[in-house]
C-alpha cells in the first residue's frame, strides 16, 4: 500500500468545479490512466482519495494537494504526465510515508485577493490601513458553529500576514496568509468585509478574485509547505 | 461583463464551463462548418443522452466540421445572461450561437419545445424560419419527437427523420456547397429536401377541411411527396461510439453507455419507440465488448449500462452480462441494466450483477389485468409476475418498483383494481419467500403515468382521457392502494394532456406554443415551472382548442398531420393492430414470425433478421 501525494493547480474555468465534482474527476482520470487504485473494503468499494483542503467554487489555486492510496508504486514521471482538463495540471508528485493526514496538519493558506469596489479607491491610504490593521490585537466577528449557534471569533488571531500589493482605480490587491484547517478558518471574503467595516469604507465590494498560492503547516515556528509534510512532524 | 464573472452568481457553474475529458478543441478555419448540438434542457439531462454523445463524436471526427454543445441555461443563468445583455454561447469555445453555421436541436420530449424557443431567443436568433436570412444559422432538429414535426414546423428549417448518423454526413456534404457560396439558401433547402429522410416543412403547406381536420399538404417545390425515415442498416459495422465525454456535474445517467441493439420486436401497441425504431438490429457481442473496452479505457467511468429499448431481449444477454461482470469486476466497474423484463430469466441475469448489494428492482407490467395487457400487447402474463416476485424475494431483494399506465384504451375500474392486486401480491409473496436473516420489510412502489397516444402507433386515432377522468382514476387508485407496504406515486395529468396536444398536433398549434413562450412558459417538463393555466390562456388567445388534439377520437380515414412521413410501418398494419387491441387479441413477438408491419419491404427491402 503506497500513498501518492500530488501537487496540482486548479485554474481558469476549472475553478468553477465543485469539490465533489473535482473528486469524481480525479477518480476517473486515475482509473483510465490505469493507476493501481486501492479500494475500500465493503459493499460499495471506493478508491481512497483525500484532499488537503476543499477550495471554494470560483477560487483558483496554484498549489492544491491531494493524496491517493495505491496498491503499488508507479513511476513519478507517469503521474506528472497525467493529462487533466485545461486548468488542472500536476506540478509535482511523490510517494510519502507519512501517518499524518494532510487535513489534520494544515494550519494556514496563502492567497492573493483582488478586490474590486464599485468606485475609485486609489486615493485611499490602504498601505497605512493594512499596517495599523495588523497591529490590532482584537477584532471580533460572529461565526456560526457546527451546532448552528453563533460565537465570537477574534479575527486577528487568524490573520498570520497581510500585505498590500497595490491599489489603483477601483481595485485593491492584497497578499494574505490566513488560518485554515481543523483549528478554525478565516474566509478571505470575510476578511475583506471585516477590513472594510473597520475603516468604514463607503465603497462596496463588487467582486473578489481569490487565488490560493500555498498551504502550510508550522515547523519549528516557521511556515512550511504542506506538500513537504513527512513522518517526523 | 464576462461569462466568468457571471459564473460566480449561479448555482452549479460547471454546467457552463466545458472542457470535460474527451471534448474537442479544434482549429477553426474559414472552411470549418461550425455546428452546435443543442439540447433543450439542462446539462445534467442533456449529458445523459446517448444520442448527443454519438453525434458529437461522429461530427468531430470529420475534418471540416466542429461540433460544440449548448444546453438550456438554468433560470439563474438565464437571468444573469439577460441582465448583462450576453448571448447564449457554446461550452467548447464560448461562441454565440448566432455566429455558428448550424444549430441542431434534439427533440426528446414535447414539453421541451418552449426551451427551444427560449434558447433561440437567448442567442438573438429569430424564432420563425421565414424571418431568418442567409447570415443566420440553419436550425435543424432530430430525435423521436420529429415523427410529428408539425408543431415546430414554423421554427425549424429542416427535420431529420430517423437515425441521423449517415443522414447528417450526407447533409454536411450539401451544406459545404452552400458554405462555399456555390448555392443559395433556397437551393440548399431544395437539395436537402431531396435527400431521403430530410423534411423541409416550408415546401409543404398544410391544407384543412372545414371541420378543422387536415386534408393533406400542398407540395410547393420539386421535392418528394412523402419523407421516408432513415436507418443504419448494418448497426454492427456502422459508426461505433468508442469514447464519451466524461461530465463534470452529477448528471442523471452518470455512466458509460453502450447501445447493444436498436429497434424492438415486442410490438407493444402503446409504445412509439417500438414502432419507429424498427427493424431490430443487434450488435455482435464481440463488437459490444470492443466498444466497451475502448470507452472504459478513455473515460474512467465506474459503471456501464447496456442501452436499448428492451435490453433483456438481446439474443445473447446472459453470456454478455457474464463476460462483462467477469472482465470488469476486478476493477470495481459495475454493470447496470436499464430495464428488466418481468420473468425469472431477467432475475437470473440481474442476480449475477447485484451479487452483494441488493438495490431495488424496477419492472413495468404497464396494466393491472391480463385483459388490458393483451389490449396493449404487453407480453407479460400473471404467471410471469408471480414467478418474478417469487424469485426476487427469495433471492433477498426487498424493494420493487412497478410502473403502470392509466388511461389505456378500454380501461375499466377492474383494470385499476388489478394494479392494487399486483402490488398486494408483491407484499404477500415477500412474506412467503423471505429468506432467513432478512430483517428488512418489503416495499412495493407503484408509479402510474397518464397514457399519451403517439403517432405511428396503433393508438394514434384514439381519444386521450381528459383531466377529470385521469383525476378520478388516480383518486380511485389512492383509495385502493392502502396497504402500508405499498407506496403510490403518480404523475399529474396536466403535463400528459399537454404532451398529448403536441404529440398529435398540427402546424397551427405552433402559434399557441409561441404565445405560451411569450407568456413565460419554459422548462414545462419541470413541475415547479409548469403552469397549465398559462397554457390554457395561450390556446384561448390563439383560438385553438386543446381537446381537438388530445381527447378527440379520429376516424381511420382522417388525414393525420404526420401522414407526410413514412416511418416504414403500413397504416393498414396499425389499423389492424388497433382492432386487435379492442378485441384483446395479442400479436406475437416478430422474432418468432413476421407480423407484417411493412418495415421489411419499405425500409430494408428484405428480411428483418439478417443477423439477429
Amino acid at each position: 500500500m503506497e500513498t501518492l501525494r500530488i501537487l496540482y493547480t486548479k485554474e481558469s474555468y476549472m475553478r468553477f468545479l465543485g469539490h465533489l465534482e473535482l473528486m469524481k474527476l480525479f477518480e476517473r482520470v486515475f482509473r483510465f490512466n490505469n493507476l493501481p487504485l486501492k479500494f475500500s473494503e465493503g459493499f460499495n468499494p471506493i478508491p481512497r482519495l483525500t484532499f488537503a483542503s476543499p477550495l471554494s467554487v470560483g477560487y483558483s489555486s496554484k498549489a492544491e494537494i491531494m493524496e491517493v492510496i495505491l496498491n503499488s508504486e508507479i513511476s513519478i514521471d507517469q503521474v506528472k504526465n497525467i493529462k487533466f482538463p485545461d486548468g488542472i495540471k500536476v506540478l509535482d508528485a511523490q510517494f510519502v510515508n507519512c501517518k499524518h493526514s494532510l487535513m489534520s496538519k494544515l494550519e494556514f493558506a496563502e492567497y492573493i485577493l483582488k478586490v474590486e469596489y464599485n468606485s475609485r479607491v486609489e486615493q485611499l491610504p490602504f498601505k497605512e490601513w493594512v499596517e495599523t490593521f495588523m497591529n490590532e490585537k482584537e477584532i471580533f466577528y460572529e461565526k456560526k458553529t457546527k451546532r448552528g449557534t453563533m460565537k465570537a471569533v477574534n479575527a486577528m488571531e487568524q490573520i498570520h500576514d497581510m500585505k498590500l500589493l497595490y491599489n489603483e482605480e477601483n481595485d485593491v490587491v492584497l497578499r494574505v496568509v490566513l488560518q485554515t484547517g481543523s483549528n478554525g478558518s478565516l474566509n478571505p471574503e470575510k476578511l475583506i468585509e471585516i477590513f472594510g467595516s473597520h475603516y468604514k469604507l463607503n465603497q462596496t465590494v463588487v467582486n473578489i478574485d481569490v487565488e490560493r498560492l500555498g498551504l502550510y503547516f508550522t515547523k519549528n515556528g516557521n511556515l512550511t509547505n504542506l506538500y513537504e509534510l513527512s513522518e517526523e512532524e | 461583463m464576462k461569462l466568468e464573472a457571471l459564473l460566480r452568481n449561479v448555482e452549479k457553474p460547471s454546467r457552463y464551463i466545458g472542457g470535460e475529458i474527451n471534448t474537442f478543441q479544434k482549429e477553426i478555419t474559414d472552411n470549418t462548418i461550425r455546428f452546435a448540438f443543442a439540447f433543450p434542457d439542462i446539462y445534467e439531462v442533456g449529458m445523459s443522452h446517448l444520442g448527443m454523445q454519438i453525434i458529437y463524436r461522429l461530427l468531430n471526427e470529420q475534418d471540416d466540421v466542429y461540433c460544440e454543445r449548448v444546453f438550456a441555461p438554468w433560470v439563474d443563468m438565464e437571468a444573469e445572461l439577460r441582465k448583462n445583455a450576453l448571448k447564449l454561447v457554446t461550452l467548447e469555445t464560448k461562441t454565440a450561437l448566432g455566429d455558428l453555421n448550424i444549430i441542431g436541436f434534439t427533440l426528446q420530449y414535447e414539453l421541451s419545445y418552449t426551451n427551444i424557443l427560449n434558447m433561440l431567443n437567448l442567442a438573438g436568433i429569430e424564432l420563425h424560419s421565414k424571418n431568418r436570412h442567409e447570415k443566420d444559422p440553419l436550425i435543424i432538429a432530430g430525435g423521436p419527437c420529429v415523427y410529428n414535426p408539425e408543431p415546430l414546423a414554423d421554427f425549424i428549417d429542416i427535420f431529420f427523420i430517423g437515425e441521423a448518423e449517415e443522414l447528417l454526413l450526407e447533409f454536411i456534404e450539401v451544406y459545404k456547397q452552400y458554405k462555399d457560396k456555390k448555392i443559395s439558401k433556397h437551393e440548399l433547402l431544395i437539395k436537402a429536401a431531396n435527400i431521403e429522410g430530410l423534411y423541409v416543412p416550408k415546401f409543404y403547406e398544410p391544407e384543412y377541411n372545414e371541420d378543422g381536420t387536415m386534408s393533406g399538404y400542398n407540395v410547393t417545390e420539386n421535392v418528394p411527396k412523402t419523407i421516408k425515415k432513415r436507418i443504419i442498416k448494418d448497426f454492427d459495422s456502422g459508426f461505433q461510439l468508442e469514447s464519451m465525454i466524461v461530465p463534470f456535474a452529477d448528471i442523471v445517467h452518470d455512466r458509460a453507455m453502450v447501445e447493444i441493439f436498436r429497434g424492438c420486436t415486442k410490438g407493444c401497441r402503446f409504445c412509439q419507440a417500438g414502432m419507429i425504431y424498427r427493424p431490430v438490429r443487434e450488435k455482435k457481442p464481440a463488437t459490444i465488448m470492443d466498444n466497451i473496452d475502448k470507452i472504459m479505457s478513455s473515460t474512467g467511468f465506474e459503471e456501464m449500462s447496456l442501452a436499448s429499448l428492451s435490453t433483456m431481449d438481446y439474443s445473447q444477454i446472459g453470456p454478455l452480462v457474464k463476460d462483462l461482470v467477469g472482465k470488469y469486476e476486478i476493477d470495481n466497474i459495475g454493470v447496470s441494466l436499464p430495464s428488466l423484463r418481468l420473468d425469472s430469466f431477467s432475475v437470473d441475469v440481474v442476480k449475477d450483477i447485484q451479487k452483494i448489494k441488493k438495490t431495488g428492482l424496477t419492472f413495468a407490467p404497464e396494466a393491472g389485468t391480463q385483459r388490458l395487457r393483451d389490449v396493449i400487447n404487453k407480453g407479460v402474463s400473471e404467471e410471469n409476475i408471480s414467478d418474478t416476485f417469487n424469485s426476487i424475494f427469495s433471492l433477498g431483494w426487498h424493494r420493487v418498483k412497478l410502473y403502470f399506465m392509466i388511461g389505456l384504451p378500454t380501461e375499466t375500474t377492474e383494470d385499476l383494481d388489478g394494479i392494487s392486486e399486483i402490488a398486494n401480491l408483491g407484499t404477500y409473496t415477500f412474506k412467503q419467500n423471505k429468506p432467513e436473516g432478512v430483517k428488512k420489510s418489503v416495499q412495493v412502489t407503484v408509479s402510474t403515468s397518464c397514457f399519451v397516444p403517439k403517432p405511428f402507433t396503433p393508438f394514434q386515432w384514439m381519444g386521450q382521457d381528459d383531466i377529470p377522468t385521469f383525476r378520478q382514476k388516480i383518486q380511485h387508485l389512492r383509495s385502493k392502494l392502502i396497504n402500508r407496504k405499498v407506496v403510490y406515486n403518480y404523475h399529474d395529468p396536466e403535463t400528459s394532456v399537454l404532451e398529448g396536444v403536441f404529440a398529435r398536433g398540427d402546424r397551427r398549434i405552433g402559434a399557441a406554443l409561441l404565445r405560451a413562450y411569450e407568456l413565460g412558459c419554459k422548462f414545462d417538463g419541470w413541475n415547479e415551472f409548469f403552469h397549465y393555466d398559462v397554457w390554457q390562456t395561450a390556446f384561448e388567445e390563439t383560438h385553438l382548442d386543446m381537446s381537438f388534439y388530445n381527447t378527440r377520437e379520429r376516424a381511420f380515414d382522417e388525414y393525420l398531420p404526420w401522414d407526410i412521413l413514412d416511418a416504414g410501418i403500413d397504416k393498414s398494419y396499425l389499423v389492424s393492430e388497433y382492432k386487435n387491441a379492442l378485441n384483446a387479441e395479442v400479436t406475437g413477438d416478430c422474432r418468432d414470425g413476421c407480423t407484417g408491419c411493412g418495415v421489411n419491404v419499405k425500409i430494408i427491402g428484405g428480411d428483418c433478421y439478417g443477423n439477429a
